[in-house]
């Protein structure tokens, strides 16, 4: 071994070191496309569209919901006891006839 | 130099350039990261200025809707029922009037002096209005009332319940008492009651 193949060794580790600095500025393009990318679809028209489309669908499910919750409610309300009628009925029976002019 | 000195020098420069190459990419790595990180924060800021706004105003349309609705339909429901109870009770006072229960009767008779007394002032003649079957009872008891003169008295029958309707004989001063209008004019009374009756299972809302 001579000293020259010092050199070679010495050339061929520089050259592996530029390789890895072009495979870095490879990574830190793709990243910087990938960044315009995002930036893009939050000022994209179409993008902002349809995230509030989906939105309003989020919220008709979320209402659907409510309103069968009242709709529950209203029926539970519907289907009182007829005793309980009774009561009410014969409450204001007594008051229209004790009523006192 | 020898061969082995040589062979050192060479490994050594191999790991010196390995190491950087490491530290290149690992740099680019953490760069490249920092820079989508940093434009989803970004992009993030963006859609919450502009879209969040509109979202909220999505949300408040639709799901306020819904419990607008909703309210309306269990508002609606609860007065179904509770007027349900207010027919009932007018079932209920019919068949009192008809079978001239003890508590009809004093209403009736209390009624009738009630309205009498009303028209204390009135110099003509009295016409009061009743159910057919009331007729011969607020007669007799006219009779006994020894500070009316029953002759300034007419009866009249009408399409009531049970009750009377008193008028002057120019019909321009009007007493309502009849059953149903006393029901309808205590109905904004005596409906809270009712509906604690009628809905203490289903809870308030």
């Amino acid at each position: 071994m001579s000293f020259s193949s010092l050199l070679v060794e010495e050339k061929k580790a520089m050259l592996y070191v530029q390789e890895a600095r072009k495979k870095a500025q490879e990574i830190i393009e793709k990243a910087r496309a990938e960044a315009n990318k995002i930036l893009k679809s939050a000022i994209d028209e179409e993008a902002v569209r349809k995230t509030l489309e989906e939105c309003e669908k989020e919220a008709k499910r979320e209402a659907e919901k409510i309103l069968k919750e009242y709709e529950a409610k209203a029926e539970k309300i519907k289907s009182v006891r007829s005793e309980l009628i009774e009561q009410a009925a014969e409450l204001i029976r007594k008051e229209v006839l004790s009523y006192e002019f | 130099m020898s061969s082995e000195q040589i062979q050192e020098l060479k490994e050594e420069i191999w790991r010196r350039a390995r190491k950087r190459a490491e530290e290149i990419l690992r740099n680019a790595d953490e760069e490249a990261k920092r820079i989508i990180d940093d434009a989803k924060r970004r992009a993030e800021t963006i859609l919450k200025s502009r879209i969040e706004p509109e979202k909220l105003l999505i949300r408040r349309r639709i799901i306020g809707k819904a419990i607008s609705d909703g309210r309306k339909m269990v508002a609606l429901a609860k007065n179904e029922i509770v007027e349900k109870a207010f027919q009932r009770a007018l079932e209920k006072l019919r068949a009192d009037a008809q079978s001239k229960s003890g508590e009809y009767t004093q209403f009736l008779l209390r009624s009738l002096e009630y309205a009498l007394s009303r028209f204390s002032n009135s110099n003509g003649d009295l016409l009061v209005y009743a159910n057919e079957s009331d007729i011969e009872l607020l007669r007799n008891h006219v009779s006994k009332m020894s500070h009316i003169s029953s002759s300034k008295i007419r009866f009249e029958k009408a399409d009531i319940v049970g009750g009377i309707i008193v008028s002057d004989s120019e019909g321009r001063k009007i007493y309502y008492g009849s059953l149903e209008g006393k029901v309808e004019s205590l109905k904004p009374l005596l409906r809270e009651k009712v509906a604690s009756i009628l809905f203490k299972e289903v809870g308030k809302g």
